[in-house]
């Protein structure tokens, strides 16, 4: 029997960051334990968790810089080769037009130390255009909560949740996307909590909860609001934490007092007597948490979608203690790290504005230079149309794929053209990278060394697990090789990854004692962690909220536009998700077995009362269009979804990208449920 | 005597199909649990329920199929002729058979069982609505449950 050894291991996927161990038989990751002991996931693993090592040894996996010979084909070239072209490029560039030029895109994905290094890079080149294109599918929902709390990330820890009385679920898919938060939340039902679910969709499993409520699409916000009336009505808020711990209340009081339930049951299609009832159950549980997640976000009328949820928990004082709180469910595996970073045209590391004074001149010290752009740079959309105009001449893209993942692919891809020089960094070569003048291969997850922020704020290490394959360099290693032939050998002096986790703990303060040592323990530590000794801080605001006055914020929302109303021609509100087989670009390369064979084909799913109407069947192909585009897709007669409602999974993007169009103002996240649509069968007639 | 048997906390199972990726894993690409749709709404993952009579073990001419002394009921590769009355009588339609005529049902982990592991499928369930236990505990809990939810019930209306 041959020997093997067993590695803690962090799964790269969602942000719930469960732990497993990999076994490793002779230098070979060979397979996966179930890791009991992990404070988030107790040994389980979704369908992808089970599928990590795949992505290791896929055979499509690069593992040789790349460099555009014509048209689509790319010759070998060997690292140096490649490290010079880079680097003559940018000198290049930066001569003719200046640094605002350039442009760096990155995802979060990849883990702290890489994703600081990135930004790090941009800024000492002189431009704060530097972005994660994971924020734009919905994930920057953490936003908002820092004009609400101080910062932006989930409160209490998921296991946490098992301690609720009552957990609200706003739009989130959790059941497919986030498995692992439905332990916690069977957890808190079987000891007697109820469960309120907010959805335009039924989720794959209605037992989880006690209160279904199906609102209409893009409606979640209203409905919040409605039960904020509700016990602002019947005076069921928590008088002395509001006092005591809140600003703004008169503002909301005043900013609702026009507003009635009739009209919330209008919008939502939530009959009054429910709203009250769930109303009710929310404020008068002695602990109370929200749940929200990637749907809720980006909807019309309401671009701040999370700053209602907000408002109810500090209007019923459910935040601070254990059991209460709220839970931004993430999607990547470092969303949260990655914005800590200050992977972010506005924000530096530490999440201060690019602006702050006392920030910048910290930073700019630890980084020997004189000072840091300060002008705000472009975000990924933003960058999207400047690349249109021209005004960007090259672009470094790590280990993202917006050609295959977001909306806009089309134009997106147009735009590259325009560029003089695209660097994309990568374990494939996806569509995004068959567009760049140079490749370099990236490692896989389990060739890197670093550390992953999860969506409840834990620092979890990630050693190497096995030694990077053929001629792949880790990430960070090539980013300083760069950045030293730019001209900058003082600041990218690195020898290994601890020392730029050293580096983290100086620029970002809620980081400042944690260490490599200390996040190897499997419970790692959740920030804000301020000294070495800090046990690190599971709840957030116990004491006092992170706002300049220590109070959390209560800020009235306003409804600024109207949504796309059905018509004639298009009859059908377009809602998206997520499905669990279409996670993102990691997993379209992999294609998880599935004993469902239509589960890796784009479907729609439609109202069995619509399929009548417009005469469709099951299984049958069917063409969804919308003003700017269509696609095609296999139909699925549920009653998941409401009559007028239909619902397809995000991704293939490509295909997505093609009939979204508008982006959020604020978060600018493309809006997706907001459209509508028309459904008509291949060959068939139309539906009116 | 049956030590442990696999159980389904009915009401926890989210449909993720965590259990058939993770069996497809050990054991070499193919899932011998099937997360089963009972409507819309709710799904059971099925996998072979080691019957006390079991009909596969009864019908088998060759004794592949045999009945342990733990209670499981485990396949023996070298005596399946491949005749595939197995797969016709059970009445859970769990048992497969593949290309080479060979028959593949759940083994209970029995690789992992010998290390002291629990099954794949159990370890792996986000929700732990699949359990590895023995029969009496697991009733008893299910009594608990029940005895909370009409507890809770009656709160609510007091």
């Amino acid at each position: 029997m041959t020997s093997f050894h067993e590695v803690q291991s962090i799964c790269p996927y969602c942000a719930e960051g469960c732990g497993f161990y990999t076994q490793v038989e002779q230098g070979k990751a060979s397979n996966i334990e179930y890791m009991k002991k992990h404070p988030v996931n107790e040994g389980g693993l979704c369908l992808k968790g089970n599928a990590v090592l795949d992505i290791i040894y896929h055979e499509n996996r690069i593992y040789s810089p790349l460099a555009k010979k014509d048209g689509n084909t790319f010759d070998n070239i060997s690292w140096d080769e490649a490290i010079n072209a880079i680097v003559s490029n940018f000198k290049k560039i930066l001569k003719k037009h200046g640094p605002g030029s350039l442009a760096f895109l990155t995802s979060a994905r990849c883990t702290n130390e890489e994703n600081y290094l990135f930004q790090k890079l941009a800024r000492i080149i002189g431009t704060n255009n530097v972005d994660c294109t994971s924020f734009y599918e919905g994930n920057l929902n953490i936003v908002d909560f820092s004009t609400s709390f101080g910062s932006a990330c989930a409160t209490n820890p998921l296991s946490d949740l098992a301690n609720s009385e009552c957990i609200l679920i706003s739009g989130s898919n959790f059941t497919d996307n986030h498995p692992i938060v439905s332990h916690w939340v069977f957890e808190a039902k079987s000891r007697g909590a109820r469960i309120i679910y907010i959805d335009h969709r039924v989720p794959s499993s209605l037992l989880i909860c006690d209160h279904f409520l199906q609102v209409n699409p893009g409606t979640q916000a209203v409905l919040i609001d409605g039960m904020i009336i509700h016990i602002l009505e019947k005076n069921l808020y928590n008088k002395q934490f509001i006092e005591e711990r809140t600003s703004g209340f008169e503002v909301l009081q005043k900013s609702l007092r026009k507003q009635s339930l009739k009209q919330v049951e209008k919008i939502s299609g939530i009959p009054v007597a429910k709203i009250k009832e769930v109303a009710e159950i929310y404020a008068s549980s002695s602990t109370s948490a929200i749940i929200h997640c990637t749907d809720f976000n980006p909807q019309h009328g309401n671009s701040k979608g999370t700053t209602n949820p907000a408002n109810l928990a500090l209007l019923c004082g459910h935040i601070g203690r254990t059991g209460t709180g709220i839970f931004p469910l993430l999607e990547h595996n470092n969303a949260q790290g990655s914005y800590d970073m200050g992977v972010s045209p506005h924000l530096l590391p530490g999440r201060a504005g690019v602006k702050d004074d006392i920030q910048q001149k910290k930073i700019a010290k630890l980084w020997h230079i004189k000072n840091l752009p300060s002008k705000g740079g472009l975000s990924f959309p933003e960058m999207t149309k400047a690349l249109k105009r021209h005004r960007i001449k090259a672009l470094y893209i790590m280990e993202s794929n917006p050609l295959e993942e977001h909306a806009h692919a089309d134009q997106l891809k147009h735009a590259l053209k325009g560029l003089e020089f695209l660097l994309v960094q990568d374990n494939f070569l996806t569509e995004t990278a068959k567009q760049a003048d140079i490749v370099l291969p990236a490692v896989s997850w389990a060739e890197k060394t670093g550390t992953y922020t999860n969506t409840e704020r834990r620092v979890q290490l990630q050693p190497r697990i096995i030694n990077p394959q053929q001629h792949t360099i880790p990430n960070w290693q090539v980013m300083c090789d760069i950045a030293k032939k730019l001209g900058f050998k003082k600041q990218f002096s690195f020898s290994n990854t601890e020392n730029i986790l050293k580096e983290i703990t100086k620029a970002v303060p809620a980081y400042t004692g944690i260490s490599a040592t200390r996040v190897k323990r499997t419970e790692g530590i959740i920030w804000p962690c301020p000294t070495p000794k800090h046990p690190g801080t599971s709840i957030l605001y116990t004491e006092h909220f992170h706002t300049p006055d220590g109070l959390g914020k209560l800020s009235p929302v306003f409804y600024e536009k109207k949504a796309e109303k059905p018509t004639q021609k298009y009859p059908f509100r377009l809602t998206f998700g997520k499905a669990p087989t279409f996670y993102s670009a990691a997993i379209t390369h992999l294609e998880i077995k599935s004993s469902t064979p239509a589960s890796s084909e784009l479907f729609v799913e439609i109202n069995p009362k619509d399929a009548k109407k417009i005469n469709i069947q099951n299984q049958s192909e069917v063409k969804i269009s919308t003003r700017l585009g269509n696609v095609k897709a296999t139909a699925c007669i549920t009653e998941k979804v409401l009559p007028g409602v239909v619902f397809i999974p995000f991704l293939p993007a490509s295909n997505n990208g093609k009939i979204l169009s508008s982006v959020d103002p604020r978060a600018k996240i493309p809006e997706l449920n907001a459209a509508t649509c028309q459904v008509k069968g291949s060959g068939g007639k139309q539906g009116d | 005597m049956i030590s442990k048997v696999l159980s389904i906390n009915i009401d926890q199972c989210i449909a993720c199909q965590a259990c058939e990726a993770a069996c497809e894993r050990e054991h070499g690409g193919i899932s011998h649990i099937f997360v089963t749709p009972i409507n819309d709404k709710y799904s059971i993952p099925l996998s072979c329920l080691h019957c006390g009579k079991s009909p596969c073990v009864d019908v088998c001419p060759t004794k592949a199929l045999e009945k342990t002394s733990h209670g499981a009921v485990i396949f023996h590769k070298i005596r399946c002729i491949g005749c595939r009355l197995c797969v016709i009588v059970c009445p859970f339609g769990v048992i497969q058979i593949d290309e080479g005529n060979t028959v593949l049902k759940c083994d209970s982990c029995a690789n992992r069982l010998k290390k002291g592991k629990d099954p794949a499928c159990v370890l792996t369930c986000p929700t732990k609505a699949l359990v590895y236990e023995k029969s009496a505990k697991i009733t008893s809990r299910t009594r608990k449950k029940r005895a909370l939810k009409t507890k809770h019930k009656e709160t609510k209306k007091g």
